[in-house]
C-alpha cells in the first residue's frame, strides 16, 4: 500500500510539473506627443446672468480653448461637446467644436456645426464674421466642395 | 509457493493496478488542471456590463432644491453623515446637509475621457425666496477655497446587464486593496494562508476539535484556496467527491499560481450579500454596496466589517443586523490586534467607529424600456452575450431626474384619464383594459434621449412602444405639410404667413373612390389665414395646402426630416393617415427647435471596456436639411398652437413660457399625440390602446396633459427661438393677408422671409 501511495505522489508531482509556464504581460505602447496649434481669435463667449447654464457652458469652452492651445484637440472637442450638452443653444460652443473638428480633419461635420452656430448667433456680427472666416478656410482646405 | 514468488506476484498485482489507477488518476488530474487553467487564466468571471445615465452639471444659479439634490446624492450612493461644516465629511462619498447647504465629498469617477478625483465641496442655496424656487448660490471647493463655476456629478447606474447567475462584481487588483483589508481577511479566514500549500491539516484538526467541543459546526477548516476552489470551480453540494476535488484542485492551484494571484482571485470571488435580485461578489463590489467607496478607500474599521461578513453575509449584514455586524467587526479587529497587525489604539478607534451606510438600492432597473432600447441599438456590434460577460461600461444619454419626472407624468396622467373619462374608466373597470402611453424627451440639438417611457409597466408588457409601435400620427404630421408649403425652394406654389387657405368642403377622386376630408368638428370655415388652419388643425384646408405644395414634395420633406416609414403621396397623407414609429416622429420634430438641422436620436454616448478602452463613441451628428428662415416661420405657427390653437389648454394646465407644438388625433380617435418643444427640450407623448380600440379623446385631452406635467418640471421655457438675419416682420390684416392699415379691425405682426413679405395694403380695409 505504501508503494502505491508513493506511485500516486510521484505521478502527481510529475503531472503538476508538466503544466505550462505563466504568460508574460504586454507592455503598453507609448502615446504620441500632442501637436501645438494656434487658436483663432474669436469674440469672448457672452455671459448671460439670467441664464446660469450659459456661464457654466462658457467655462467649459474656456477649458476647451486651453486644451486647443496645447494641441490636445480631441480633448478640446470633448469639452466643446460637453459645453453644448450643458447648454445646447450656446452658439460659440458650436463654432469651437467646428474648429476642433476642422483641426482633426472631420470636415464633413464642420459646415453643419457652423450653420448651427450661425443660427444661434444671428445678430451678433463679430461672431458671424469669425464663423464666415472659418467657413472660407474650411472650403479652401476641402478637397471637394463642402455643402 | 515460495515467499519470493509470492512477493513478485503481489508486486505485479500492485504494479498492474497501480498503473491502471495511476493512469486514470493522471487523466483526472489533467482534466482538473484543464478546468483550472481555462477558467482561471482565460475567463475568470462573467462581468455584467453596467449602463449609466449621462453626467449632470451643477452650477450657481441653477434651479434645484437641496432636497432634490440630496435625493440624487442618495441615488449615487452618497452616505449622509452627522456633524458640522468642514469637519464632518472626511471621505469620498460622504455628505452632510444642514440649514446652510450641502457638504459633499465627491466620488472619484472614471469617465470615458478623463479620470476624476473627488474633493469636498460646499453648496449654498439662495434661501429659496424667489418664485422660481431655490437656486444654487455658490459652489465652494473646500480644499482650495475656490469658488467653482460648475461641477460635474458622476453618472448614475441605471442597470446592470447580467448573465443567468446575476452576480454583480467589480474586478480589482491586489495592489488596489488596502493592507488592512487583506490582513483582516487572512486573519479571520485563514491565518496560515501564506504558510500552507492549499490545504492546512493544522486548521482542519483545530476546527474539528472546536466543533467537537461545541457539539456543532462552529469553525471550518477550509483554507482561502479551498474556499476559492469551492466557490469558483465546484458546486455548493456537500459530497465526498466534491471534497476530494476541492483538495486536489487546491493543491494544483497552489502549485500553478502564486499566493498573490490566488488571494486576488479569492477577493474578487467571495460572496458578500445581495442587492435586490443580484448577488454582490468580491470586495470591490462589496465596498460599493456597504460603503459606497472604492475598495482602496476603505478604513480599517470598514475593512474589518467586510472581512467579518464573509462567514455569513446575511447574518452579519450591517443593513439587516447593524449590532451583530458591529460585534463581528470588533471581533475581527481584536484578532488583528492580538496578532500585532494593528495597535491597541487603532483597535480602540476602529471599534468605536460608527457604521455609516448608504441607502440600500433595490431598484436596479430604473428605466427598463430605455435599457431595452440601448440593447437593441447596440445589438449588432455588441450582442447580449457579450454585454452580459465582458463588463463593459455603457454611458448613455439618459437624465435620470427627467426619467423619474417622465415616469411620474405618465403614471399620474393615465390614472387621471382613467378616473375622469367615463368610457375609459368603464373599460378599465369592466374589461380590465388599461390605457398605454409613450413619453420620449430629447435634446433637439444633440438628439440625446433624456427620458424614455415605453409603456405603463415593463414587468407586465415588454412591448417597447417608442421603437416598435406603428401608429398613425394624425394631425401631429401637419407641420411637415406647412413646412413644405412655406419653403420657397420646395413648394410648387408660394405661401407665406399672410396666405389665406380655403377650408370649404372638398371632394377628391381617389383610386378607392371619392374622398371628402372633414374637420374634427365636422364644420367648414371658408377662407382662413394659414396660421389659423394649423393652429386650429383644420383638415380640409391642410389637404388643399398639401395638394398645392405638392404631395411628392411633402414626402420629400418627411424624408429629409428623417422619417423612414413608408409614406405614399396620397392626399390623406397630409392628415397623417400612415404609420410611423414614435421615436422617428420625435427625431423628425428636432428640426423645429434645431433651426432646420436634423439630429438623430441617440441613446448611447460611449461604450468602454472594463480596462477603459473606448470601443464606441457617438458624437454630435447634425445635418442641416431646412433653411433656418422657413423653420422660424414654422416655429412661429407652432408657438401659436399653444397660445390660441388646439394646444391652448396647456396654459390652463399651468405650462407657461415659450414653446411650440402640435396635437395629433387620428380620425377614429385611436391615437392621441402631442409633440412639443422649447429651444432646449423636445417631448413627444402618445396615448392609446395597444389593440387599437378608440380612446375617444383628442391629443389635447389625452396626451397634452401628460406633456404639461413633464415640461412644467424639466423645461426652462424663458428662452425664445433665435430669429435668423433674413427674417423681417410686417403687421398684416389676417383676414385679407395684406399690410394692415389703420382701418383694419384686427392686426397681427407676422414674420416673413425677406423678399416674401406682402407689399399690398389690406384690400378689405383700405
Amino acid at each position: 500500500m505504501k508503494s502505491g501511495r508513493w506511485l500516486i505522489l510521484i505521478l502527481l508531482v510529475f503531472l503538476v510539473s508538466c503544466l505550462p509556464p505563466k504568460r508574460a504581460k504586454r507592455r503598453p505602447t507609448p502615446s504620441l506627443p500632442p501637436q501645438v496649434v494656434t487658436v483663432p481669435e474669436a469674440p469672448p463667449p457672452v455671459a448671460e446672468p439670467t441664464r446660469p447654464e450659459r456661464n457654466a457652458s462658457n467655462t467649459l469652452i474656456v477649458r476647451g480653448k486651453n486644451k486647443l492651445e496645447v494641441g490636445e484637440t480631441v480633448a478640446a472637442a470633448e469639452l466643446f461637446h460637453e459645453a453644448i450638452n450643458l447648454d445646447p443653444t450656446n452658439g460659440p460652443a458650436y463654432y469651437y467644436l467646428a474648429y476642433a473638428k476642422y483641426r482633426t480633419g472631420e470636415l464633413s461635420e464642420v459646415m453643419d456645426l457652423l450653420d448651427r452656430g450661425e443660427n444661434l448667433l444671428s445678430g451678433k456680427k463679430d461672431w458671424l464674421e469669425v464663423i464666415g472666416q472659418l467657413r472660407s478656410e474650411v472650403q479652401a482646405a476641402s478637397p471637394a466642395p463642402v455643402q | 509457493m515460495s515467499s519470493f514468488r509470492l512477493f513478485f506476484q503481489r508486486l505485479k498485482f500492485f504494479l498492474f493496478f497501480g498503473i491502471i489507477f495511476g493512469s486514470v488518476f493522471g487523466l483526472y488530474l489533467f482534466y482538473l488542471n484543464y478546468q483550472i487553467t481555462t477558467k482561471f487564466e482565460y475567463h475568470r468571471w462573467n462581468l455584467p456590463s453596467r449602463v449609466y445615465s449621462d453626467a449632470v452639471y451643477l452650477f450657481p444659479g441653477q434651479k434645484v432644491s437641496p432636497a432634490r439634490l440630496e435625493e440624487k446624492l442618495i441615488r449615487l450612493d452618497y452616505r449622509r453623515v452627522p456633524g458640522g461644516a468642514g469637519t464632518s465629511i472626511q471621505a469620498s462619498g460622504e455628505y452632510h446637509r444642514d440649514s446652510r447647504g450641502l457638504l459633499v465629498y465627491l466620488h472619484d469617477f472614471s469617465y470615458p475621457t478623463e479620470e476624476f478625483k473627488g474633493f469636498p465641496i460646499f453648496i449654498r442655496w439662495d434661501g429659496g425666496g424667489s418664485a422660481a424656487g431655490p437656486k444654487v448660490d455658490q459652489i465652494l471647493r473646500l480644499d482650495t477655497k475656490e469658488s467653482l463655476v460648475t461641477i460635474k456629478l458622476e453618472p448614475e447606474l441605471i442597470a446592470s446587464v447580467f448573465d443567468e447567475k446575476t452576480e454583480d462584481r467589480t474586478l480589482i487588483k491586489l495592489a488596489d486593496i488596502p493592507k488592512s483589508l487583506i490582513d483582516a481577511i487572512v486573519t479571520i479566514e485563514d491565518e496560515r494562508f501564506y504558510r500552507h500549500h492549499g490545504i492546512d491539516p493544522q486548521s482542519i484538526l483545530r476546527a474539528f476539535l472546536v466543533d467537537l467541543i461545541h457539539g456543532k459546526l462552529v469553525q471550518g477548516g477550509s483554507t482561502l484556496t479551498q474556499q476559492l476552489v469551492k466557490n469558483y470551480f465546484l458546486t455548493g453540494k456537500k459530497s465526498f467527491v466534491r471534497k476530494f476535488n476541492e483538495i486536489i484542485m487546491s493543491l494544483l492551484l497552489e502549485r500553478r499560481y502564486t499566493k498573490e494571484e490566488i488571494l486576488e482571485a479569492y477577493l474578487n470571488e467571495i460572496y458578500l450579500g445581495q442587492r435586490g435580485a443580484a448577488s454582490v461578489a468580491g470586495v470591490g463590489e462589496g465596498a460599493h454596496l456597504f460603503f459606497s467607496k472604492e475598495v482602496s478607500q476603505l478604513t480599517l474599521a470598514e475593512s474589518a466589517l467586510l472581512a467579518g461578513l464573509i462567514r455569513s453575509p446575511g447574518e452579519y449584514s450591517p443593513f439587516r443586523n447593524p449590532r451583530k455586524a458591529a460585534e463581528r467587526r470588533n471581533f475581527v479587529l481584536k484578532e488583528m490586534m492580538e496578532k500585532d497587525l494593528i495597535t491597541k489604539r487603532e483597535f480602540k478607534e476602529a471599534s468605536r467607529e460608527k457604521i455609516v451606510l448608504p441607502a440600500l438600492r433595490k431598484d436596479l432597473d430604473r428605466a427598463p424600456y430605455f435599457i431595452d432600447l440601448v440593447q437593441a441599438q447596440l445589438k449588432e456590434q455588441f450582442p447580449l452575450e457579450k454585454l452580459r460577460a465582458e463588463g463593459h461600461r455603457i454611458f448613455t444619454t439618459l437624465d435620470l431626474d427627467w426619467q423619474r419626472v417622465a415616469e411620474r407624468a405618465v403614471r399620474e396622467g393615465l390614472d387621471a384619464l382613467e378616473q375622469k373619462i367615463p368610457v375609459v374608466k368603464k373599460r378599465k373597470e369592466e374589461e380590465g383594459k388599461k390605457l398605454e402611453a409613450v413619453l420620449v424627451a430629447v435634446t433637439p440639438q444633440t438628439g440625446y434621449i433624456r427620458a424614455y417611457v415605453g409603456g405603463r409597466d415593463f414587468s407586465k408588457s415588454q412591448f417597447n412602444r417608442p421603437m416598435q409601435a406603428m401608429r398613425q400620427p394624425g394631425s401631429a404630421f401637419k407641420p411637415f405639410v406647412y413646412l413644405t408649403a412655406l419653403d420657397p425652394d420646395r413648394s410648387k406654389k408660394s405661401f407665406t404667413l399672410a396666405s389665406l387657405l380655403d377650408d370649404s368642403p372638398l371632394t377628391l377622386t381617389t383610386p378607392e373612390g371619392p374622398w371628402s376630408p372633414e374637420n374634427y368638428e365636422h364644420d367648414n370655415h371658408g377662407m382662413i389665414p394659414l396660421r389659423t388652419a394649423l393652429e386650429k388643425s383644420y383638415n380640409v384646408a391642410t389637404v388643399r395646402l398639401a395638394l398645392d405644395a405638392g404631395l411628392d414634395q411633402v414626402v420629400e420633406t418627411t424624408r429629409l426630416a428623417g422619417i423612414k416609414s413608408p409614406i405614399q403621396p396620397y392626399p390623406s397623407m397630409a392628415l397623417g393617415a400612415f404609420e410611423v414609429i414614435p421615436l422617428e416622429l420625435a427625431s423628425a420634430y428636432t428640426i423645429f427647435p434645431n433651426g432646420g438641422a436634423r439630429s438623430e436620436t441617440l441613446s448611447v454616448r460611449y461604450l468602454v471596456t472594463k480596462e477603459g478602452e473606448v470601443l464606441e463613441k457617438k458624437g454630435l451628428k447634425i445635418k442641416k436639411v431646412f433653411s433656418a428662415e422657413t423653420i422660424y416661420l414654422l416655429n412661429s405657427l407652432l408657438k401659436g398652437v399653444l397660445e390660441r390653437g388646439t394646444g391652448a389648454s396647456s396654459r390652463a394646465l399651468g405650462f407657461q413660457g415659450i414653446a411650440g407644438g402640435k396635437t395629433g388625433t387620428t380620425s377614429d380617435e385611436r391615437d392621441a399625440w402631442f409633440v412639443g418643444f422649447t429651444p432646449k427640450v423636445l417631448a413627444l407623448v402618445w396615448v392609446g390602446y395597444d389593440d387599437n380600440t378608440p380612446i375617444d379623446m383628442t391629443g389635447a385631452q389625452a396626451a397634452l396633459p401628460i406633456w404639461v406635467r413633464f415640461m412644467k418640471e424639466v423645461a426652462d421655457a424663458e428662452e425664445d427661438f433665435p430669429q435668423p438675419e433674413k427674417i423681417t416682420r410686417v403687421t398684416i390684416d389676417p383676414e385679407s393677408g395684406g399690410v394692415a392699415t389703420s382701418n383694419c379691425p384686427e392686426k397681427r405682426e407676422e414674420p416673413f422671409i425677406k423678399g416674401t413679405e406682402p407689399k399690398e395694403s389690406c384690400a378689405l380695409h383700405p
